[in-house]
């Protein structure tokens, strides 16, 4: 289950999950979160800047020409085949290199092996043996990137599967008639502004749709606090989008009937543990 | 980038000449073989092509983008064990070759130059223990599992040594973002 950790784990999981050093499971619980929680998204963006920095520390080092060269055929070989409405049909994944080396080397061993076929038939063999192993090659490379591409649909079919999941139980807890729902009111730094929480049957879950909040700069964002005995428990850090709309799951909710109010305030970028900024909803 | 997007070779050809030069660096750092390296070099500027609707310039710069990418193929490229095998197979019989040089703009050259030179000094301000997580992590490719391992270190030391390098590095970055 997703909801075993807060927000501030996951977010801690961020810098591992953008160097892909987490595990399956770890990893598949960050993209879970990743989905609903636009702070992170935002946070995972930055973390990949950062990385790209690093990623220039070797510093340049001149391609061959004929890298350029390969590429520049290839894309036109790609467009040309989308304009004549053709299906590429593969050997374009097939890294040019390979396939350039493929067929100089299986040319030249084919003209080699025309010849020695002229005068000594038993050396065709020999020929044979070198063909057959430039083939194991290409199609060693071949079943590589297949490999690698099944791997990234299966990938796809576990996020879309993680992702119906979430789908069905917010759906579930939308229609839920017996689910208890707290609407919430603008203030004065929002007057505008509402949001409504919507809490699941089982009691664990619950998702705020915000709506009216102005955007906020860089620097600040929302922040969702629980008023528990009097307390204020940060519940999670969002931003609006250009409609002043956000969604926000709250996972591992106390009681309800522990919690007095819900709130959100502005706060410095990331959130803090305790409130400072300006209230903006309350309900 | 938007160009790329709608298909034009010489948008396409322009992105690679501002970028070849750095991702194929990032590549055989992480790779370290030149055939591989170039392998992968081209296979991430044909995803880039690929999929250059889906970029969102908003989100990353473009050499970020395929910096991104790079690193994405280069790992599945390390954790693939028969590729590994090759790999080391190939390095063993690696020989010399020149690169042929196609300097196109040397100023770009010294420009991306001085950038990596500011970067390594960035990363040499972290306290070693986390500079040596981090570039195992990154560079090599490993999981925190393995960076753990390498490092002889608890898993959860491992973990805020990486949180806790980051977040000082995003400090000696700031300069350059």
């Amino acid at each position: 289950m997703t909801t075993e950790h807060p927000h501030s784990h996951r977010q801690e999981l961020l810098p591992l999950y953008a160097l892909r050093a987490l595990d399956d499971d770890a990893r598949e619980e960050v993209e879970g979160h990743l989905r609903s929680c636009r702070a992170c998204r935002r946070e995972l963006a930055e973390l990949e800047a950062d990385l790209a920095l690093l990623a220039e520390a070797p510093g340049p080092e001149t391609p061959p020409s004929h890298v350029r060269r390969d590429l520049l055929r290839e894309i036109e070989t790609r467009t040309a085949e989308a304009t004549a409405g053709i299906q590429s049909v593969r050997p374009a994944q097939v890294p040019v290199s390979r396939r350039r080396n493929r067929s100089t080397f299986g040319g030249r061993w084919m003209a080699v092996a025309a010849a020695l076929l002229l005068v000594a038939g038993g050396l065709w063999v020999v020929h044979e043996i070198f063909q057959s192993r430039d083939e194991t090659d290409v199609l060693r490379a071949e079943h590589d990137r297949l490999e690698r591409e099944l791997s990234a649909a299966q990938a796809r079919i576990d996020a879309l599967e993680e992702q119906r999941t979430a789908l069905v139980r917010e759906l579930h807890t939308l229609r839920d008639p017996s689910g208890h729902h707290v609407l919430l009111a603008g203030l004065e730094a929002a007057p505008e502004a509402s949001a409504r929480t919507v809490v699941s049957s089982t009691g664990d879950f619950a998702r705020l749709y915000a709506f009216g909040l102005p955007e906020l700069p860089e620097a600040q964002d929302y922040e969702l606090w629980l008023i528990v005995d009097g307390r204020p428990v940060p519940a999670g850090v969002f931003d609006v989008d250009e409609s002043g709309r956000a969604e926000i799951d709250v996972a591992s909710l106390p009681p309800l009937d522990s919690i007095e109010a819900w709130a959100v305030t502005v706060e410095p970028a990331g959130g803090v543990p305790e409130p400072t900024g300006s209230m903006v909803l309350k309900g | 980038m938007r160009q790329v997007a709608t298909g034009h070779p010489d948008a396409f050809a322009e992105l690679y000449d501002r970028n070849a030069g750095v991702v194929l660096g990032f590549l055989r750092r992480m790779v370290e073989t030149r055939d591989v390296a170039e392998e992968l070099l081209q296979e991430t500027f044909l995803q880039a092509w690929d999929q250059a609707e889906r970029y969102d310039g908003n989100r990353a710069a473009p050499r970020s983008w395929l910096l991104t990418m790079a690193h994405s193929r280069a790992i599945d490229w390390i954790r693939s064990s028969k590729s590994r095998e090759r790999r080391n197979r190939r390095a063993a019989t690696e020989g010399v070759v020149a690169s042929q040089v196609v300097d196109r703009d040397a100023n770009e050259r010294l420009v991306d130059r001085e950038r990596s030179q500011k970067v390594r000094q960035a990363l040499d301000g972290l306290p070693e223990e986390q500079r040596a997580a981090i570039e195992l992590a990154f560079f090599g490719g490993m999981t925190h599992t393995q960076v753990a391992e390498a490092l002889h270190a608890p898993l959860g030391t491992v973990k805020s040594r990486i949180l806790l390098g980051f977040k000082k590095l995003r400090t000696l970055l700031g300069g350059l973002r």
